[in-house]
């Protein structure tokens, strides 16, 4: 396993009126080159969690392996942990500083300590992987649009070729269309390099197109990991926990209370459509 | 209340000797009418000119060509600056941006203060608004051990106790969790149901439009449909082009007419579609 978290706690303020229990007894392991979907309402640990997985917070109690090594012991490198877990934070463009694309991008990479042709290799071949053509690069980041400069966010992470990609709410404040191409183009870039995804989301929607394992996180505890199929499916105790299912899982199950013999395990649209079809004899 | 005709907002960039360098126009040619009391939705892509046009609307922002009036008054005339603040509210997206005092009810009682309003109304004002977004049982906390969606509302109460008759939302729920969301709109709907307050809301999030009067969609500085909910949710294929979707359910609906299942169009709820399965099956 890649990540393993083993009874992981952290509190903060301690010993102050403050003192804040953020992560219970958290544990779990993942694999290399899963996407996982990490959902939960605001305050209930998940920021917290990601911060932990690249060693930008340290836990009060329990341990963290990153590829059998425990990230905690003496001699290990969080640095080298740092370029290897890469993390977006929520409205990433707001840290691009250089004067060009390619700079901002470059900065990474150059970082690390590699070598010029070998940090500037990293810096084109990131710019493709997030879909930013040619002609924008000695453009500044300051004059593209709010989803372009997302992407050359991501792309200055990418350039530091990390195993885990973590995105915390990467398509907050971007419209359908920009949110569609983010998620698509880290899908494919998922699917062509076996990178681990971490996505971090409050839209249920994205969720269901996306990910194949959910895990769900209340009030500091990881209170459920599972499939899509499987978390949707529980939606009811997902309401509990301040969440919902995406709108499909709704219709189904309501129609299910009404006494139409529909599978209710439904999580997106062509799903719902092919399964309503059937019962309509259309299929 | 609020009159919009033939607006036009240019960007003038220069270079560093002044000379100007590009003009983008990001509001070209716009004219509408809100009514009193109305709620209208404002959809649009990322760079449509949403915010632009919001800001025209309390004198953030005055225009290139064309006027806006806000209750009769022109808001390039600066005498009238004050008056349109006063009566057209603005709530932003992050809420951590917009509160400024320590405590709760300070937040909410510093539009008024600036408004030299006597101390004991002050009071009664910061105390109704805390009540019409239900937050009163937090009036001596400190914003910052609140939730997002509670923030959002401490905003919406610190514009309430303005009392005005408008208030314009940019994105308000933008930053927020699904109840932080809920929690919003329904005050936002609440306000507009119950006080009689204007709503302009701009939003990403189709599914916060469905309770609208009216929406209009915009898309490079002009306004490229309008109608209730219905009638724009119920063109999928142009609203795509637009770089926007629809809700969920009203995608099922769409893509069961699509396959012959004729369900009434524009379907906005769950509820809804339901009914319309459950009558379509028996």
């Amino acid at each position: 396993m890649q990540i393993v978290f083993d009874k992981v706690n952290y509190i903060y303020n301690i010993g102050t009126s403050f003192e804040m229990h953020a992560l219970k007894d958290v544990s779990f392991s993942i694999g290399k080159g899963e996407f996982v979907g990490l959902i939960g309402h605001t305050g209930s640990g998940k920021s917290t969690l990601i911060q932990h997985m690249n060693g930008l917070v340290k836990a009060t109690e329990g341990s963290i392996y990153f590829n059998g090594m425990d990230i905690y012991d003496k001699d290990y490198s969080l640095r080298e942990l740092r370029s290897k877990v890469g993390l977006v934070f929520q409205y990433p463009e707001h840290q691009l500083f250089e004067t060009t694309v390619f700079k901002d991008v470059n900065f990474g990479p150059r970082n690390l300590g590699l070598d010029k042709l070998e940090a500037d290799l990293r810096t084109y071949e990131a710019l493709k992987m997030v879909g930013i053509g040619d002609e924008l690069l000695d453009v500044s980041p300051f004059e593209l649009s709010g989803g372009q400069k997302r992407r050359i966010a991501i792309a200055g992470i990418l350039a530091m070729k990390p195993e885990v990609l973590i995105l915390d709410e990467p398509t907050a404040g971007l419209d359908p269309k920009g949110r569609d191409d983010i998620l698509d183009q880290i899908a494919y870039l998922h699917k062509e390099s076996n990178i681990t995804v971490i996505l971090v989301t409050h839209s249920m929607e994205d969720v269901a197109k996306y990910v194949d394992r959910v895990m769900v996180m209340n009030k500091g505890s990881l209170a459920m990991d599972g499939t899509v199929r499987e978390i949707f499916t529980r939606f009811r105790e997902l309401e509990e926990m301040q969440l919902a299912a995406p709108q499909v899982t709704y219709v189904m199950n309501e129609l299910r209370s009404r006494g139409f013999g529909v599978r209710t395990d439904v999580i997106n649209v062509s799903e719902a459509r092919d399964e309503l079809l059937k019962v309509f004899g259309r299929e | 209340m609020i009159k919009v005709e033939d607006l036009a907002f240019e960007y003038i960039r220069r270079d560093e000797d002044g000379n100007v360098e590009s003009i983008s126009r990001a509001i070209d040619g716009i004219s509408m009418e809100i009514a009193r009391g109305d709620f209208v939705a404002i959809l649009g892509a990322n760079g449509s000119g949403k915010s632009t046009l919001a800001k025209h609307i309390n004198a953030i922002l005055y225009p290139t060509e064309g006027t806006v009036w806000v209750n009769g008054l022109d808001t390039r005339e600066e005498k009238n600056l004050w008056d349109i603040r006063q009566s057209a509210g603005m709530v932003f997206q992050n809420p951590d941006n917009q509160i400024i005092a320590s405590i709760v009810e300070e937040d909410v009682g510093f539009g008024p203060e600036n408004l030299g309003i006597p101390t004991d109304e002050i009071w009664e004002r910061v105390e109704k608004s805390l009540k019409s977004v239900g937050m009163l049982e937090f009036r001596n906390m400190s914003p910052n051990k609140l939730s997002g969606g509670q923030k959002q509302r401490i905003a919406i109460a610190g514009i309430m106790a303005m009392k005005p008759q408008c208030i314009v939302l940019d994105e308000p729920t933008a930053m927020l969790d699904p109840s932080g969301r809920k929690e919003v709109l329904s005050t936002i709907m609440n306000l507009n149901k119950a006080e009689k307050v204007t709503v302009l809301l701009i939003t990403h999030h189709m599914d916060e439009v469905i309770y609208a009067d009216k929406v209009l969609v915009m898309d490079n500085g002009r306004i490229v449909m309008q109608g209730t909910p219905r009638q724009v949710f119920s063109m999928v294929e142009e609203l795509k082009k637009y770089r926007l979707d629809v809700p969920q359910v009203t995608l099922l609906a769409y893509e069961l007419r699509k396959a012959g299942i004729m369900v009434p169009e524009g379907i906005l709820t769950v509820d809804e579609l339901v009914d319309s399965i459950a009558g379509y099956i028996s």
